[in-house]
């Protein structure tokens, strides 16, 4: 087996000279396999981009929800912090910060004006809490579990919109991923069906490397470099397409979908990352297609 | 070279190939094996390179135990052994040259190595001037010689030629069984002949095993043939 190893990495560049001949001289059966790897990583390459712009909006959308909790204005001072405690302990709750009734005020006479500056005398506000979830599906559970704490007045949050915003792009995230799966284990099966055509037109040259000695690593090395170097081929339109097409739409958009709570992720980097990932997946895909088909060919 | 001691090969469909077999073949010798279609000289030959292992009985080649060869080392093995088919089987998107240094590279033979050892083993066939031909630019009797080039190149104790010239006019057959004789005596190959050719068995007189029923029913040396009764 070492010594097998050894030899395959030793005919390393006649295995590779073999594979690059072997695509050429079986022009036809290569540009169809090159093609199912096209399609497959272009429909990734499109589902990937738009999961991570949409896992990108959740998070940035969940990040700004804040439930709003007003105390009556009769709360004892000393309970404050036993509120807050209470808060902190109702699970997914991640921050609850506190908010005097004096900072409330501040905040009241900065949005509504300086008519409010009145009331600096008595205030009529209770203090307040601003509470985050560590994720927005569970708003209304927390909303409701503060609102059964004593001395809460009450309790404001985006509400049921906010939350079927949230679910809908959760949805469309999750689609997404397997969806990408998916496509990869179709990607997989269609390549290795591919270079089972292709191997099956070849099985007579199989058949003789058996006859003349060949050990199944040296069969089986240039048909996998064959998979990769046609995955990596296949994979160059999808790159170029999403590279161009990707950047284009961010330029084009400004960065922004629809509103500023929806931002559009920077290509740079990226859309680099991801199409260097689009190459690997293809180059894998296609090494481990090659691999599956061959198996079958290699038995004593 | 080659000893087959009460050898029988039942298929997996129950079809009895060979019945307690026993032959010797000693090295350096010319061996024509006939027989009637159906009679086992396929399987035969199929045990000595180890496409098929013997149900009962031993089978061994150039010294070793046959059946008794690991799935992993069978490749090692089959480097003592040259084969040439009926139908060629030369690989037809490859030059002449590269179809003969193809059985040196997946040996790890260096490229240098490779090179005097084809050209001298094409020379040897007398096909130096086609070594970059394709398959198909070449008739039938060349295509046979490429082939067994191929399966001498890397001078193997035994070459066994399944029906070398079931494809081949009468002189081209001829002159297939002179290169194989020659490749005989100037490298001292073993080397196993199945034929129907019954002019050549009569011209080129060597010995002859017939087998009938999945066993040896004559051995000759006398290099006789064979008419409907048997070997004469």
């Amino acid at each position: 087996m070492i010594r097998e190893l050894i030899s395959c990495i030793r005919n390393m560049p006649r295995h590779t000279k073999n594979a690059l001949q072997n695509i050429v001289r079986n022009s036809v059966m290569s540009i169809s396999s090159m093609l199912t790897v096209t399609i497959t990583l272009f429909l990734i390459g499109v589902i990937g981009v738009i999961a991570i712009n949409i896992q990108d909006m959740t998070v940035s959308v969940e990040k700004q929800l804040t439930i709003y909790v007003k105390l009556d204005r009769e709360t004892p001072e000393e309970a404050i912090a036993s509120i807050q405690t209470a808060i902190l302990g109702i699970d997914h709750v991640e921050s609850a910060v506190h908010s005097t009734k004096e900072q409330e005020l501040e905040k009241y006479i900065e949005i509504m004006g300086k008519i409010y500056e009145n009331y600096r005398e008595s205030n009529p506000l209770g203090d307040a809490f601003n509470v985050e979830a560590d994720d927005g599906t569970y708003l209304t559970d927390i909303a409701s579990a503060i609102e059964k704490l004593d001395y809460v007045k009450t309790v404001d949050y985006g509400g049921s919109s906010t939350e079927s915003l949230i679910s809908g792009l959760k949805t469309i995230r999750n689609f997404g991923s397997v969806a990408i799966v998916a496509l990869i284990v179709v990607a997989l099966f269609m390549i290795a069906n591919t270079i089972k055509i292709t191997i099956t037109s070849r099985k007579t040259e199989i058949s003789i490397m058996r006859m003349v000695g060949a050990s199944n690593w040296y069969i089986r090395i240039p048909f996998v470099i064959e998979g990769l170097l046609i995955g990596l081929l296949g994979s160059l339109i999808p790159i170029v397409v999403i590279y161009f097409g990707y950047t284009f739409i961010f330029n084009s958009m400004n960065g922004v979908f629809i509103s500023n709570l929806l931002t559009i992720r920077n290509p740079e980097p990226f859309i680099i990352y991801f199409i260097t990932f689009l190459a690997g997946l293809g180059s894998v895909v296609g090494a481990i297609g090659s691999f599956m088909s061959i198996r079958k060919y290699l038995k004593f | 070279m080659i000893k087959l001691t009460g050898v029988t090969k039942i298929y997996k469909t129950g079809v009895r190939a060979l019945n307690e077999m026993n032959l010797n073949i000693n090295s350096g010798e010319f061996v024509y094996v006939i027989g009637p279609t159906g009679a086992g000289k396929s399987t035969f030959i199929k045990l000595l390179y180890r496409e098929e292992i013997a149900t009962l009985g031993v089978v061994t080649v150039a010294g070793v135990n046959v059946s008794k060869i690991k799935n992993r080392r069978v490749p090692y093995f089959r480097r003592n052994i040259g084969v040439v088919f009926q139908n060629f089987r030369l690989l037809p998107k490859k030059t002449i040259f590269e179809n003969v240094a193809f059985a040196l590279e997946v040996i790890d033979t260096p490229k240098q190595k490779i090179r005097t050892e084809v050209r001298k083993t094409l020379e040897l066939v007398g096909l130096s001037d086609k070594a970059n031909s394709f398959p198909h630019q070449l008739s039938g009797g060349q295509q046979q010689r490429v082939a067994i080039a191929r399966a001498i190149v890397n001078q193997p104790k035994v070459l066994i030629a399944d029906e070398p010239t079931g494809n081949l006019d009468p002189d081209t057959s001829e002159e297939i069984i002179q290169l194989l004789m020659r490749i005989n005596k100037t490298e001292g190959t073993t080397i196993l002949v199945v034929t129907h050719n019954r002019d050549m068995v009569e011209k080129y007189k060597n010995r002859t095993i017939l087998i009938d029923n999945g066993c040896v029913t004559s051995d000759t040396s006398l290099g006789g043939y064979i008419n409907d009764q048997g070997i004469n």
